[in-house]
């Protein structure tokens, strides 16, 4: 759980977490039904990089990759992580890079302390700035 | 006559026949005379006729004048006897009748009266309503109307906010939006985020 930040430090977005629940319950499904081994599902699903996180977080955890029961557990545990991310929605002007959305993401991270998932909306009526809406609050 | 007496003797004794003649020219000529005088007389019976329908006429006219103005003044005598007969009856009818007209009235005034007695409250109850319904109905309208105002009144400031607003974003928008850098836009944004954050929505 503690290697948890770690594995999402390279998601922003919701649609981000969403693309990676999805993936995630399909490996979670085919650990029950295919003969497949973990690295093979993974290759299938996520990128390189996002595998060898896995890895290294199931190293940490001293799970044993062939038992499937404990790879459904933390596979489980990992997705209810992911879902339980709070998210905040900030309406911008404009459609930003990926480099101003890891910025706004960093600037959660140390002036917040929190992982928070941004969902970005596009309204070209706002003049500057943005409106923020978190957890039922919004700010203009 | 005579010539009778005459063919009398022609049968005794044939005459020759330019006597013939002679006799049937004067007999001719007789008869001519008798018709003439005839006629004559005739004519003088037409014009004592036409005297005698002149004067028959006269007379009838007198008679027919005489028997219509005796008519008439019959007729004026027994008329004024008439009226001044009429004239003496007709105040004692009228005074029969009146009185009968008056206690007829009378009786009609009193049934009327009753029968108009439970009518009238019927109508002054009717009126009542009638004027309680118009009343609210008024109410009604005026607080209809007075609502529509208001929902009006509401509508158009809010159709003015938002004309005013879009008038204002777009003005701003000319001003600053399209002036802003990429750069400029990301720093508002984290201003953006820190004016949240001092104001407590990150802490919930």
């Amino acid at each position: 759980m503690n290697s948890y930040p770690t594995l999402v430090q390279g998601i922003y977005t919701k649609r981000q977490c969403y693309i990676l629940i999805t993936n995630l319950e399909a490996i979670k499904e085919e650990l029950y039904k295919s003969s497949l081994v973990l690295t093979q599902l993974m290759s299938d699903h996520l990128s390189l990089e996002l595998s060898e996180e896995i890895l290294n977080l199931l190293k940490v955890e001293n799970t044993d990759i062939t038992d499937r029961q404990s790879l459904v557990t933390v596979f489980e545990s990992l997705i209810s992580y992911l879902k339980n991310l709070p998210i905040v929605a900030l309406t911008l002007t404009y459609s930003p890079t990926l480099k101003q959305l890891l910025q706004i993401s960093e600037w959660f991270v140390t002036e917040v302390k929190a992982k928070i998932l941004i969902e970005v909306r596009v309204d070209p009526s706002i003049i500057a700035g943005a409106t923020i809406q978190y957890k039922g609050i919004y700010k203009n | 006559m005579a010539h009778f007496t005459f063919f009398s003797s022609d049968k005794k004794d044939p005459m020759d026949p330019e006597m013939a003649e002679k006799v049937l020219e004067l007999a001719h000529q007789r008869a001519e005379k008798i018709i003439e005088k005839a006629l004559k007389k005739s004519e003088e019976i037409v014009v004592e006729i036409d005297h005698l329908n002149d004067e028959i006429r006269k007379e009838m006219k007198q008679v027919f004048k005489q028997s219509t103005d005796s008519y008439i003044h019959t007729v004026n005598q027994e008329s004024k006897e008439f009226t001044a007969a009429i004239a003496e009856v007709v105040p004692l009818v009228k005074e029969k009748y009146m009185k009968g007209a008056d206690e007829t009235i009378q009786i009609f005034q009193a049934n009327l009266a009753a029968e108009l007695g439970p009518l009238r409250e019927i109508v002054d109850r009717q009126v009542t309503e009638t004027i309680d319904q118009l009343k609210k109905k008024i109410e009604e309208e005026w607080e209809k109307a007075r609502q529509e105002i208001n929902e009006y009144k509401v509508q158009q400031k809010k159709q003015l906010e938002e004309n005013l607003k879009t008038s204002i974003e777009a003005l701003a928008k000319t001003a600053f939006g399209d002036a802003l850098t990429p750069s400029q836009h990301q720093q508002l944004v984290m201003k953006a985020l820190e004016k949240a954050k001092e104001e407590g929505v990150f802490n919930t």
